[in-house]
């Protein structure tokens, strides 16, 4: 790259000179060269290397019985994360031996911060790259960023020293370290914009008033000046965010950019004691500064790299599109067995009928799902249930195929009046026993006072009850990170991120044939939607409830996971109390289960319908008068 | 016909590969971003947890709290001493721009505690048989230890996990672990 050289002033003291490199350094200053770039960045990698290296030595005590590091209790976990490394890991993890490693380590910078030849370079790189992966695991807890970035740098200079004599192998390394230095600050950017302490400018200060993180003084005085809080936090949100501009076509805004960002490490290293970040991040910086330089013909920079992963992103967001289509196709297509009514409310409502009745009077059963879910998370009660009993399955509106055509605005009564219009529709003149699972359960709680003559029973299976965000500090505690959780599903998955979506284990649980159409419905936005407009629902109604529960005339049965029982004895008392709206209730646990697999498992699942079937054989006839008193049974 | 797709392989395939290689690791990063980490599926494929790195810094929701173990200690006489700070956190000093080695200790009693906290959410798990439970028994232990090297050993100890807003002592520390009474056995 030809420099425009300016003849230095004649009178020039040494200030002078220096202010003018300085300034030059600054708005026009020389991006490095190939290799130059890459020594810089294997410079400051190693650097990196050698610190955190030396802060181990430093620490044995943090290694011994009582130390975060103690691999004789880490290994636990190791042995089962990693069955064949285990004798490795137990290699490496010995004391003698991690020490001797990180001696290795520290020579191994030492020979890259040296001018040193290129076998040498590589043999340092290598060892410091492997050694990195073998110490990772042993060190685990007290690991942060910098390791992350200190790994990729040197083992992405491996790779370049190794294909040293081909400048495109080069080239495509110092590109790979410049793309994951612009991800870094860009995502870190954009993904704090999605939380409110962020958009609220309140993480500065709640940052800084952390003694692990912050500094008294610091905290004092965002404290005290709000706004400038505010301000500085909006800034450090712009410039992560925009951070990507440095890779716009000419370049000219990466100096700037790169020169702030090493800035912004070196207030961090003093305000939150991060020191590691200032040469970890600033590896980055070299091949960012080479690979924005404007192309140079005297030595030409294979830029093949960047176009081969904007394909290949361009690729992926099609892919996920279409794999996002193709489940919405899976959902829509839904069970060979369906029917479908139109409610009141101009809903559509999607059911199955399984099973027969056993005899005329019987009831018919209807299942009410949970928040987030839909009818085949039903799929091992309603397969025992159908043995004795006529079974109504179905989604509510907006879940599954089921479709929320009305346009009132949405309300847990128009879900309670969607339930007894199929009830009436689909039990063809019988009354239904409605059966609940936490959502499902106040929902049917609702029904029955609402429509006395035509519920025969009630069976609460871990239901929610309308204080529960109240009552129980467990459940209040969840609901903010659930709700932002909650708000980005339905983009992302519309996106096509559902493949990214990990196979939740109650998937694996579910009966086979149901498995592929669960999953389809967990990874598709409409589930997400529909829960995020009934949790919003949740958050009003529960806030907007009185304390006053409508009194039910049919019986009750409530029951109660054993696990949830356990760990919160809360709810145990709010689904007592669901039970006490019915003058003939039973509320009983089911140990060994939890919230969900009361559903999921196959095993449990049988001992919940065995409950409701025993529950609907003592019903009375609508002839005979029956009062049991409540009771709470352990089962 | 093999020997005519020799020429172009060896020219460009070594070119390939690395071009793959170093795509795909950049692929696999980018897609392990989401705010939500429900997403973050793609991270299984590195299992050491270090090749596939994490850059949401303090985000979407920054540290804001501290978090801090407390013991007291049932004396050999059966007298139950106050609670006290097992280790303190390090006051902020320059030279730790250059050299901390205590950050190591307070990253991972983070790290201990925001994994407790998850595990604490999933019902059918005995927390005391957990490796971050057993790591910070031991930690207590082993302070308890040295603080009565020159007296007679405790009977046992108790510990606390707990969370609180740092510098900003306007409010009360949130209590989120309290272990069962841990005794202790001579040396």
């Amino acid at each position: 790259m030809q420099l425009h050289r300016r003849r230095p002033p004649r009178r020039s003291t040494r200030a002078r000179a220096l202010a003018h490199r300085a300034r030059r350094e600054l708005l026009a200053p020389a991006a490095p060269s190939r290799e130059q770039a890459l020594r810089q960045s294997e410079r400051l990698g190693a650097l990196t290397h050698l610190a955190a290296s030396a802060e181990y030595l430093a620490r044995p005590r943090d290694r011994r019985a009582g130390g975060s590091n103690d691999w004789d209790v880490m290994r636990r976990v190791a042995h089962v994360r990693f069955p064949r490394f285990a004798p490795v890991l137990d290699a490496v993890a010995d004391r003698r031996v991690t020490s001797a490693l990180h001696g290795g380590r520290i020579a191994a910078a030492l020979a890259l911060l040296a001018p040193t030849p290129r076998p040498v370079r590589l043999a340092a790189d290598a060892a410091l790259a492997t050694s990195s992966a073998l110490l990772y695991p042993r060190h685990h807890y007290g690991t942060d960023g910098t390791d992350q970035v200190a790994f990729l740098v040197q083992t992405t200079a491996t790779a370049a020293r190794i294909g040293e004599r081909r400048p495109e192998v080069v080239d495509a390394a110092l590109w790979s370290l410049a793309i994951q230095g612009g991800l870094s600050y860009g995502i870190s950017g954009w993904v704090k914009l999605t939380g409110r302490s962020w958009r609220s400018g309140e993480a500065l200060a709640g940052v800084t008033r952390t003694r692990t993180y912050g500094e008294r003084r610091a905290w004092t005085f965002f404290d005290r000046h709000p706004k400038i809080a505010r301000v500085l936090g909006a800034q450090v949100l712009a410039a992560e965010c925009l951070f990507p501009l440095a890779f716009t076509p000419g370049g000219r805004l990466a100096p700037a950019l790169t020169h702030g960002a090493t800035l912004f490490h070196l207030v961090n290293a003093r305000i939150m004691g991060l020191g590691r970040f200032v040469p970890a991040f600033g590896a980055l910086h070299p091949p960012i500064r080479y690979v924005t330089a404007p192309q140079n013909d005297a030595a030409p920079r294979d830029d093949t790299l960047p176009k081969v992963v904007g394909a290949t992103a361009v690729a992926a967001t099609a892919g996920g599109l279409i794999a996002a289509a193709r489940r919405r196709r899976i959902v829509n297509s839904g069970r060979d067995d369906e029917q479908t009514i139109r409610t009141r409310a101009g809903n559509r409502l999607v059911f199955r009928r399984v099973g027969r009745p056993r005899n005329e009077d019987a009831p018919v059963v209807v299942l009410e799902h949970g928040l987030m879910s839909c009818a085949e998370h039903w799929e091992w009660v309603t397969e025992k249930l159908a043995a004795d009993h006529q079974v109504i399955v179905y989604s509510r509106a907006g879940y599954g195929r089921s479709a929320r055509d009305s346009r009132a605005p949405f309300g847990f009564d128009q879900s309670v009046s969607d339930l007894l219009d199929l009830t009436a529709a689909a039990g063809a003149g019988r009354r239904a026993v409605l059966v609940g699972h936490s959502l499902g359960g106040w929902l049917a709680v609702r029904a029955a006072a609402a429509a006395p003559d035509r519920v025969a029973g009630v069976v609460l299976l871990d239901s929610s009850h309308p204080a529960e965000l109240d009552r129980s500090s467990r459940q209040a505690q969840g609901t903010v990170p659930l709700t932002e959780n909650l708000s980005l599903m339905p983009m992302s998955l519309r996106l096509g991120l559902g493949g990214l979506l990990a196979t939740p284990d109650w998937v694996r649980q579910l009966p086979e044939r149901v498995r592929k159409l669960a999953l389809a419905q967990y990874r598709d936005a409409r589930l997400w939607t529909a829960g995020l407009r009934e949790w919003n629902a949740v958050l009003e109604e529960f806030e907007a409830f009185d304390g006053e529960l409508e009194h039910i005339e049919a019986p009750v049965l409530a029951l109660t996971a054993g696990y949830t029982a356990r760990n919160d004895p809360v709810q145990q008392e709010l689904h007592a109390e669901l039970a006490g709206t019915s003058p003939r209730s039973r509320h009983e646990i089911i140990d060994g289960a939890d919230h969900d697999n009361v559903l999921f498992d196959e095993r449990i699942a049988q001992q919940t319908a065995d409950l409701v079937d025993a529950f609907i054989a003592d019903l009375p006839t609508p002839t005979r008068e029956e009062a049991p008193a409540h009771a709470l049974v352990a089962r | 016909m093999l020997s005519s797709l020799a020429e172009p392989l060896r020219a460009h395939g070594p070119r390939a590969l690395i071009a793959g290689a170093f795509t795909a690791w950049i692929g696999v990063t980018a897609a392990s971003q989401h705010p939500h980490r429900a997403f973050d599926r793609l991270r299984s494929l590195d299992p050491l947890g270090m090749a596939v790195p994490n850059w949401r810094f303090f985000a979407p929701e920054p540290a804001q709290h501290d978090y801090h173990v407390l013991h007291r200690v049932l004396t050999a006489t059966g007298d139950q001493t106050p609670w006290r700070e097992t280790t303190e956190i390090s006051p902020r000093r320059t030279r730790q721009v250059v050299w901390f080695p205590d950050r190591r200790r307070e990253k991972a009693t983070f790290d201990l505690a925001s994994e407790l906290i998850t595990l604490m959410a999933e019902p059918a798990v005995d927390l005391t048989q957990t490796v971050p439970f057993d790591l910070l028994r031991a930690r207590v232990e082993q302070r308890v230890r040295d603080q009565s090297e020159d007296g007679p050993l405790p009977q046992g100890f108790q510990f606390l996990l707990a969370r609180h807003t740092g510098y900003d002592d306007s409010g009360e520390p949130d209590y989120i672990l309290a272990s069962p009474f841990c005794a202790l056995e001579a040396a």
